[in-house]
């Protein structure tokens, strides 16, 4: 597991995020501040692992999760969504689609490599 | 590991201060609702994703009460028949908490705010980081004025400051006093280079003492120069950056013979340059692709690969073949001398040689001047 591809239309958010999993975790990063661009970056590099942001204008994190899950490509790619304040019944909705796991805002930059590395390891 | 996070705590602190810069928008975005007779589905619709937005990302940025002040308000906003007044009251408090946080970027920054705590923190950025510990009110100031425009300078008045600092920041440089009144600077020294983590900064003491033991017992200590009150600005300039510039250049020395690898350090740490260190030939390749020096000193005859099939190996690794290296030998033939020139060493120096001669030649490689 290195590469990562993040999806999030907000650019602090994109930026610290790369900065953690690049810096603290050693990770790959490519980062990309909205759906379009960001499927076609995964399909150009196939990565190991999505990060993706739900609340998104345009082309929201569920769609694009519907968009990505339709490419042969990428239909065994991991894709995990971060939002805030999610509620039970919305991370149920969200596994339903084929996230393999829902990482919560705010995140602890330190901790989130950690994270990440988690999930992959218990869905490759 | 480590070196690694060092960049990330300052990259951190500059994507705070961004972050904390851009919230006088969201101020400006929210203050004309607290005025308002009536908020529509609308205005509650752009409060609820712009308090969505901030609960998910203040504590990311350090700012824990944001995102706090960010989720209560936008738990009203989206309550259905919340009344106006709640909405806008959550909405004053979160504006209260972004000014908070404001302010206490603007207090840390400004070593004049009353609210500043007893060390100045310097504003993040790619210059150098230099940590001053003086408790003269004059000397600080002053040489905040040399060098505000070259490097980042954090001030301790102690050495309890200063070691907090210290550990936080990894400075580039440590500027020390030694007659503080909190104390004592060479104790601080001392302990300094007995702590592995720490001992590589190169630190430079200021004195008012010009008692020919004190400076020695600060030289013994692991200081690397003296600088003695009063001085001329100018001279403490160019020590400091010749200083700063050379401290970027990490030099391996490959040798199997302890007492060289110990009389090379020394000098080259004198210089203000890191020193990476190899026993045989194999260790030295692997520094070598692992660490990037800007310079390889290579004892022709190590065991584990002699160093000549170090060479050929550094000229054969995409990456590496920019990397001068120096030979030294015990060796004196000429044919010796010959091939490794033709299988593009830089330099050779013959033993017994002369520390300040390799020194000297290795900085000329670099293009470096020595210093004075």
């Amino acid at each position: 597991m290195s590469r990562v591809l993040i999806i999030d239309d907000e650019n602090d958010i994109l930026e610290i995020i790369t900065l953690s999993l690049e810096t603290v975790g050693g990770f790959q990063v490519t980062a990309c501040s909205n759906a379009v661009d960001g499927i076609s970056a995964a399909q150009e590099s196939e990565p190991d692992m999505i990060l993706l942001d739900v609340m998104m204008p345009d082309i929201d994190g569920p769609e694009t999760l519907k968009r990505l899950k339709a490419l042969p490509t990428l239909q065994d790619t991991p894709v995990v969504f971060m939002t805030a304040r999610v509620q039970p019944t919305e991370k149920e909705e969200y596994l339903e689609l084929g996230a393999v796991a829902v990482i919560e805002k705010p995140f602890d930059p330190m901790a989130l490599p950690g994270m990440v590395a988690a999930i992959y390891s218990q869905n490759k | 590991m480590n070196k690694n996070l060092q960049g990330f705590e300052q990259k951190f602190a500059a994507l705070r201060e961004k972050y904390a810069r851009q919230l006088s928008d969201y101020i400006d975005f929210l203050e004309p609702f607290t005025v308002r007779k009536e908020l529509t589905a609308n205005d509650r619709t752009a409060i609820a994703v712009l308090a969505h937005k901030l609960s998910g990302s203040g504590k990311t940025f350090g700012f824990a009460k944001i995102s706090t002040a960010a989720a209560e308000l936008e738990t009203r906003a989206f309550t259905p028949g919340a009344a106006d007044q709640d909405i806008q009251q959550a909405i004053s408090e979160l504006i209260t908490t972004l000014k908070n946080a404001e302010q206490e970027k603007a207090s840390a920054a400004d070593p004049t705010h009353p609210d500043a705590p007893g060390l100045v923190a310097a504003a993040p950025s790619d210059k150098p980081v230099f940590l001053l510990i003086e408790d003269d009110p004059a000397i600080q100031s002053m040489i905040k004025d040399i060098f505000a425009d070259t490097a980042d300078i954090h001030i301790a008045d102690t050495v309890k400051d200063g070691f907090r600092i210290l550990e936080k920041y990894k400075p580039t440089l440590l500027l020390l006093d030694d007659g503080l009144k909190a104390g004592s600077g060479l104790d601080m020294l001392e302990t300094i280079q007995n702590d592995s983590a720490l001992n590589d900064i190169p630190v430079i003491m200021i004195t008012g003492r010009k008692a020919p033991k004190d400076i020695l017992r600060g030289y013994a200590a692991g200081a690397i120069d003296y600088v003695t009150k009063p001085f001329n600005p100018e001279e403490l300039f160019k020590k400091v950056t010749g200083l700063v510039l050379r401290h970027k250049l990490q030099i391996l020395i490959a040798d199997d013979d302890e007492p060289v690898r110990e009389l090379l350090s020394y000098k080259f740490k004198n210089m203000g340059c890191r020193i990476l260190t190899a026993e045989n030939g194999k260790e030295a390749f692997e520094t070598i692709q692992k660490e990037k020096p800007d310079l390889v000193i290579l004892d022709r005859m190590m065991p584990g690969g002699d160093g000549m099939a170090v060479l050929r190996k550094i000229l054969q690794t995409d990456g590496l073949q920019d990397i001068p290296v120096i030979f030294l030998t015990a060796k004196q033939l000429d044919g010796d001398i010959v091939e490794a020139l033709a299988a593009g060493a830089s330099d050779y120096i013959v033993k017994p040689f002369s520390a300040d001669e390799v020194v000297m030649r290795s900085m000329r490689l670099l293009n470096i001047k020595r210093p004075k």
